[in-house]
Formats: C-alpha cells, sequence, structure tokens
C-alpha cells in the first residue's frame, strides 16, 4: 500500500507560544494530525460475471483501521479493529447494525484539507432504515455518470467518521478506481477506493 | 402568448439594422408526458413524468428495479419550457461584392425539460423520465460575410462567439457549494473554471471558398468548418464541466468536391470529405477518417 504524508502547517512562533507545542496540553494544540493517503483499496472486486452476465464481486466487505491505516482481517468484522468497511460504492461504519463498535458517520461540505474543526452534531449511525453513508449517486459520497458508465467522488464532500472507539477522522474518497487514474473510463479496474483521511487520536474533532 | 416585437431601421438601402425582443413557450411532448417504453433489444426503458411515480412502482414490483439514481418522489409531471430572447442584427452590403452581417444575441430558458436516468434496472439498464432541470442562459455574437472578388470567385466566412451556461450552476458557484478535483485536491469551484454547458463550443467557424470556370462547366468548392474545445461529460464528479480532461481537443475538418458538366444531362461529381483525415475514435466515434468519393448524376428533363 503506498502512503504519502501530508503534515498540516503547524508553527510555533515565539516562546510564548511554545508552551502551546506541548503535545501533552490538554487544551492546547496536540501533535499535528497527520493526513495519509490509503491507495486502492479493495472494495469487493470484480471476480467474474453473474447468471445474468452483470459483474460481481464476492459481496463481502474489506475492512479498514483509519487509527492504525491498515486493512483488517475478514475473520474480524465482529470486532471493533476496523472503522470503516467497503463493498463496492457501499461505505459502512462500525456501529448501529453493522458492527459492534460506537463507529458513526456524517457527511459535511468543503475542502479536505480545510476542515479543522468539525462538529459531532449529526452524527448518523448504519441503521436498518439506511447507513450513515447513503448510497446512490449524488446522495453520499459519488455520482455515477451515465453516458461514460463510471464513478465519481463529489469533490467538496468530506466524510467525518467517528471510529469504533469512539474518536474521530475525516476522510475525502480521491477515486474508484485501480491507481486512481484522473480521466477514468468504464474499462478501467472498478471497485479499488483511494482516499485521503487524517485521524484525531485525542478524541476531539479538530483536525488541525 | 408569447409575444414578440421588433423594430428595423434601414439607410440608403444598402445597411439594415434590426433589434428584436420576444418570449417562447414550448410545452411538454405528449412522449415526455405519457410514455412508457422499454427497448425490447437494449433493455433500457422510458417513462414518461405524468406517470413517472405509478410506473416505477410497477417496474420495482415486478422486481425490476434494482436501485434509484436521486429520489423518485420528486418526479412529477413536466410543465412548458419558457424563453425569452434578445436580439439585435446588422446587416450591409458594401458595394455588390461585399456583404456583411454581425448579430448579437441573448437567449435565457427556463425549466429546460431533460432526459435523466432514474433508475437502475436488474438488466443493467436504466430508467428514464423527464425533468424541468434547467436555467439555461446562452449569449454571444456572429458574424458573417460574402466577399465576391470577381464573378468567378466566392468567398465565405462565419464566425460564432455563444456562451451558454447552467444559471443554477452560476448560483452555486457564487454560493460557494460547488467544488472541483485536480490530482486528488478538492477546491473551491470559481466563476471562471466553468466551461458552460456540455457539448458546446465556445467559437466555431466555417470558412468556404469556391470558384467555377467561366464557362460555367467546373466548379471547385473548399469548405472548412472549426470549432473550439467541447465538454463531452463530468470526469471529477461535481456533474459539471470545469476539467480539462472534460474536453474534447478543438477540431478543424476540410471538404473538397469539384463538380463538372459532362453533358447537359450528366453531372460528375468527386471530392473528399475530411481531407486531413482527423479522427478520434474515444470521443468522436461517427468521425470517420478520410473518405473520398465519386459520383455520377443523369438527370433527364
Amino acid at each position: 500500500m503506498k502512503r504519502s504524508f501530508f503534515i498540516y502547517a503547524f508553527f510555533c512562533l515565539s516562546a510564548g507560544l511554545i508552551a502551546g507545542c506541548d503535545s501533552t496540553s490538554p487544551n492546547g494544540a496536540s501533535d499535528p494530525v497527520v493526513a495519509e493517503r490509503a491507495s486502492d483499496i479493495p472494495s469487493d472486486p470484480i471476480i467474474g460475471l453473474g447468471g445474468d452476465g452483470r459483474p460481481v464481486g464476492t459481496n463481502t466487505f474489506t475492512f479498514f483501521n483509519v487509527r492504525t491505516g491498515d486493512v483488517v482481517a475478514q475473520t474480524d468484522s465482529a470486532t471493533t479493529k476496523w472503522d470503516l468497511g467497503f463493498r463496492g460504492t457501499t461505505i459502512i461504519v462500525n456501529g448501529g447494525t453493522s458492527g459492534p463498535g460506537n463507529g458513526a458517520a456524517k457527511i459535511v461540505e468543503g475542502v479536505f484539507a480545510d476542515i479543522t474543526d468539525a462538529v459531532a452534531d449529526d452524527m448518523q449511525t448504519d441503521s436498518e432504515s439506511g447507513y450513515a453513508i447513503p448510497v446512490g449517486s449524488g446522495n453520499g459520497w459519488y455520482n455515477y455518470n451515465p453516458a461514460l458508465q463510471t464513478v465519481s467522488p463529489v469533490p467538496g464532500r468530506v466524510l467525518i467518521i467517528r471510529t469504533a472507539d469512539g474518536r474521530y477522522a475525516k476522510v475525502s474518497i480521491i477515486s474508484y478506481y485501480k491507481g486512481a487514474p484522473t480521466t477514468p473510463s468504464a474499462s478501467d479496474e472498478a471497485r479499488y477506493l483511494t482516499f485521503d483521511y487524517a485521524f484525531q487520536p485525542d478524541g476531539s474533532l479538530l483536525f488541525e | 402568448m408569447s409575444p414578440n416585437a421588433a423594430v428595423m431601421f434601414s439607410a440608403k438601402n444598402t445597411m439594415r439594422f434590426r433589434l428584436s425582443a420576444g418570449t417562447g413557450f414550448k410545452a411538454p411532448s405528449f412522449q415526455q408526458l405519457y410514455m412508457d417504453f422499454t427497448n425490447a433489444v437494449a433493455g433500457y426503458s422510458v417513462i414518461g413524468s405524468a406517470d413517472a411515480q405509478s410506473n416505477l412502482k410497477r417496474l420495482e414490483e415486478n422486481g425490476l428495479i434494482t436501485r434509484y439514481l436521486g429520489n423518485p418522489s420528486l418526479l412529477q409531471t413536466v410543465g412548458p419550457e419558457t424563453a425569452v430572447s434578445y436580439q439585435a442584427s446588422f446587416d450591409s452590403d458594401l458595394g455588390k461584392r461585399v456583404h456583411l452581417h454581425v448579430a448579437l444575441f441573448h437567449n435565457r430558458i427556463g425549466d429546460m425539460i431533460e432526459t435523466l436516468p432514474v433508475a437502475q434496472k436488474t438488466n443493467g439498464q436504466q430508467v428514464f423520465s423527464y425533468l424541468n432541470l434547467n436555467r439555461i442562459s446562452s449569449r454571444g455574437m456572429s458574424f458573417e460575410t460574402r466577399f465576391r472578388p470577381s464573378d468567378l470567385i466566392s468567398i465565405q466566412a462565419g464566425y460564432q462567439f455563444v456562451q451558454a451556461r447552467d444559471l443554477d450552476v452560476l448560483d452555486q458557484i457564487a454560493a460557494g457549494t460547488l467544488y472541483g478535483r485536480r490530482d486528488g485536491v478538492d477546491y473551491l469551484l470559481k466563476r471562471s473554471d466553468y466551461g458552460g454547458l456540455f457539448n458546446r463550443s465556445k467559437h466555431s467557424g466555417t470558412l468556404q471558398l469556391a470558384v467555377s470556370t467561366p464557362q460555367g462547366t467546373t466548379d471547385v468548392r473548399l469548405r472548412a468548418t472549426a470549432r473550439s474545445r467541447y465538454g463531452f461529460g463530468d470526469q471529477n464528479g461535481n456533474l459539471v464541466l470545469d476539467a480539462s480532461n472534460e474536453y474534447v481537443p478543438a477540431q478543424m475538418l476540410w471538404n473538397l468536391t469539384i463538380n463538372r458538366k459532362l453533358t447537359s444531362l450528366a453531372n460528375l461529381q468527386v471530392g473528399v470529405i475530411n481531407l486531413f483525415d482527423r479522427m478520434n475514435a474515444e470521443r468522436i466515434p461517427s468521425l470517420s477518417g478520410r473518405q473520398v468519393f465519386a459520383s455520377v448524376l443523369f438527370s433527364s428533363e
């Protein structure tokens, strides 16, 4: 898995501010939140054609831990070791009807890097009536282009995620295709997610 | 009711200046309202807007729908399209050999009826219906000239500039709720990033040169059509034309035809379409390469 690291600007300009740089300080800035990129995470890739000739996968989720940045084994699906599950265009959180954790999510509008202080209001959890991250073109994180038959993440939509252990991360989906091509076509290998994410370990929603 | 008004000023019979304004109204067609059609070969369906809800419900009850694209309860009977247009034009004859035509225009269309996929079927195809969607503004200018340096030579040139934009998109940009993505990084879309409606070139033009022999038995015609880049579809998920990879590059096509009168009843025509063999298999599959043709046409009087 390829990762690139972006560290948000974090300056300590004067001696008076040095105290605020102490990572143990409870209400000052803690360690800067690091944004990472997860590339080509399989999201139930196509393995063949079904009885009706349509492409099918194995219909299973890939589980991802945003705290460690690791893909979690399928056998750990009933644990709190994962925060996000991917299957096609469906994204689940580890909470509600989807998992045993405290997971929840909501979608906010903005530029990923500029979302520095989110609020925990309106966080949704997966339930019988629907997923916290709604499915369907235009409803959640992507738009489907019927002319080109491609799935494109909607720019300016950021997922605020509550992790299985009740902390927070922000996620921006970049691509649905292997290798994250800038001009995807229907012939590209679909169901591989590339996304940026930033996890705030201190339990707050300050992504600075 | 569609009121229209026009005034024209003339000077010395060689110049005409015309101003017009009008409103238009286009009622939805029968099929936009009541169509219920499934293509037996391809498997897609088109349903009229008036019965969209009940037809979708029926398809769903028959187990033919995998998912809805958007909210089906927003579908309702489409209303008419409305238009307001303004035009100013100027025509002038400079002697016998030159004619000029310049026009400025501005059209606004409201509630444009668009075809949109509304649901995905189990066979992988889609269900389409009609919606009153956009407010469109289309404005620009056109310029045309005909020049006959001699009785045997004629040159025609035309140029058009059009800016066709979706006013709802401009509103979203002004409100700061529309984003783009470049190299995996999102940014707020600016007005200048917006490329207007898909499939519309900002600049387009034609050039034609025609030469005939004094006896009038042969004429040669060279014609060029050009258009600037235009959008073919969204690539970065915001559904509007903004990124450079959403455009088909500018193109210019040349055609050459030669007509020769063989006898009083037979005409020979030879020519080349797409002289410089321009092709774009991916984005313009309909554009075949260079084609050479010859035909003899017999006529009886």
